[in-house]
């Protein structure tokens, strides 16, 4: 299984790397929303966890054009900020699922590997 | 806050203004009342000194001593020497039996009758001088020329009351006009007193936004490499610390974020027509089974068809946050009511509770917890409060917390 991080917290993506790793997931980096793009155009994903506020594209738009170039890959979206608004939107732009920070990785976990089986099942 | 604190400092320096207005022109008309009382009964007076002179409309030398100069005591501007020819008065005299004769009728508004009639009315009473029927200035003396006559003399003094009067209607005047100008200066003199306190608050719920929001990332990693180490070291009393501190930081970060986004509301973003009802009874059916497992009990009485103009997020989060309250301090038993009627609604919860609250109106404060919070290890924060207070605040409510017979309550009004 292969998942992509975009976030731009650079120790947290470290920290999740370190678990993704752990649990046998082939993981790359994104730090900005235009490198996650290329690294989606580039590459097959299984899931992409994709925070909210980064630079040069937030994770709003990244999944709104993502989905509209009618790629399917499951998207986690990883959020600071709690607002109910936030996780509408997300939702309405083609995000599958939402997690606000701080989360239990244990929840991270579950949640990743119920979006990479959905989305083994849809393929 | 700010708004309050505006609303306060217009309230007390418009009643300042007030005051100085209602103590300035009360003294100024108080003293013009008295001063033209004395100077009628200086009048007064010389008719019962000078009977005849007068009468005849001429004061010869004293009135022309009076006249043009300085004036008596208690008085500041000068006598006209025309005072005895222009006095309207009659003197009305009284023997010892009480017999009245009308001595002198130098007025024309009245006649004898009523003179004799106003003449035995003041006789009939105590006061030598004073105010009969407004504008007349009456006196009782003795007569001059025979000791066993008392005189009852009334001067009609209308016309030089009228200037008094006139003062006295443009203090009124001036009274209310300066009150409602000093209010209209005072809102926009308030609007500039109070912005930078304004700016200083918003500083701070903001600082308090983005501190809350930037921690939330130091957390999650805590959290990450926590777990990390769980997994591949199996659980530690350390790791099982850290895991709950986390979990408590970030209780305390997501409600201070989520009070300083309330707090910038007015009013709800979003309202919408609602049953309340119907969200109450679904909120309430998750609390039961959280309530059954802390071995504690939900009583909930929820009236059928209620409906709420409001933000129905945040009056599930109104609930979540009241209902959790209850399930961490009601020592078994809580009760939860929810009533109204015409798209009014009332939320009224109560704890078990036999210990000391300290100040009541304390509960709704940040980090304000009750006496046992801390003592028995109840699990909080003190914000929950804050967030129902301010989420009432914002639909327009009102929400208070009262003890009563072993009862801690809290009613949200909305």
């Amino acid at each position: 299984m292969r998942i992509l991080i975009a976030d731009d917290e650079r120790d947290l993506v470290a920290a999740l790397e370190r678990v993704m790793k752990r649990t046998k997931y082939e993981v790359d980096i994104a730090y900005d929303g235009i490198q996650a793009l290329e690294q989606i155009h580039q590459n097959q994903y299984d899931c992409i966890l994709l925070d909210y506020m980064m630079p040069r594209l937030n994770g709003l738009q990244v999944v709104e054009k993502i989905r509209k170039e009618d790629n399917k890959t499951p998207v986690l979206f990883l959020t600071a900020i709690s607002e109910f608004d936030y996780r509408q939107q997300a939702i309405k732009n083609g995000a599958d699922a939402y997690m606000s920070k701080p989360f239990m990785i244990r929840d991270l976990l579950d949640k990743v590997k119920e979006l990479t089986s959905k989305g083994t099942e849809q393929q | 806050m700010i708004n309050k604190l505006r609303k306060k400092f217009i309230l007390y320096a418009l009643l300042s203004v007030f005051a100085l207005l209602v103590v300035t022109l009360t003294t100024i008309n108080l003293v013009n009342f008295g001063m033209i009382g004395s100077d009628a009964d200086r009048v007064t007076q010389m008719i019962a000194e000078n009977p005849n002179e007068f009468q005849q409309g001429d004061m010869g030398q004293q009135g022309e001593n009076n006249g043009g100069g300085p004036g008596g005591p208690g008085r500041f501007g000068p006598d006209s020497p025309e005072t005895a020819s222009s006095t309207r008065y009659f003197t009305v005299s009284f023997d010892t039996s009480g017999n009245a004769t009308v001595k002198v009728m130098k007025i024309s508004a009245i006649d004898q009758d009523t003179a004799i009639t106003w003449a035995t009315e003041l006789y009939n009473q105590n006061a030598q001088t004073g105010w009969y029927k407004v504008s007349y200035r009456y006196r009782i003396h003795e007569d001059v020329n025979n000791a066993a006559l008392t005189n009852v003399t009334v001067i009609d003094y209308a016309r030089e009351l009228t200037p008094t009067f006139n003062v006295l209607w443009g203090s009124i005047i001036g009274g209310v006009t300066g009150t409602l100008l000093s209010f209209i200066i005072l809102i926009f003199v308030s609007k500039g007193l109070v912005k930078p306190l304004e700016e200083a608050d918003k500083k701070q719920k903001r600082f308090i936004a983005d501190a809350s929001f930037n921690l939330k990332t130091p957390l999650t990693v805590i959290a990450a490499d926590n777990e990390t180490n769980m997994l591949d070291q199996g659980e530690t009393e350390a790791s099982k610390s850290i895991e709950k501190q986390v979990k408590i930081m970030d209780n305390i970060v997501t409600h201070l974020n989520d009070l300083a986004v309330l707090e910038e509301l007015r009013e709800p973003e979003k309202r919408e027509t609602f049953d309340f009802s119907a969200m109450a009874k679904t909120e309430v059916q998750n609390y039961q089974e959280i309530f059954r497992r802390a071995n504690k009990e939900l009583e909930v009485e929820v009236a059928d068809d209620l409906t709420l103009a409001g933000d129905v997020t945040m009056m599930k989060r109104m609930l979540d946050e009241i209902l959790d309250n209850a399930v961490k301090f009601t020592k078994n038993k809580a009760k939860l009511v929810i009533q109204g009627n015409e798209g009014r609604v009332t939320v009224e919860e109560r704890n078990e509770f036999d210990g000391e609250t300290g100040p009541l109106d304390m509960v709704f404060e940040r980090f304000y917890r009750l006496y046992n919070a801390k003592e028995e290890n109840i699990p909080g924060n003190g914000i929950g409060l804050s967030v129902v207070r301010e989420i009432v605040k914002i639909h327009g409510g009102r929400v208070n917390a009262r003890c009563e017979a072993g009862q801690f309550v809290i009613k949200a009004e909305l």
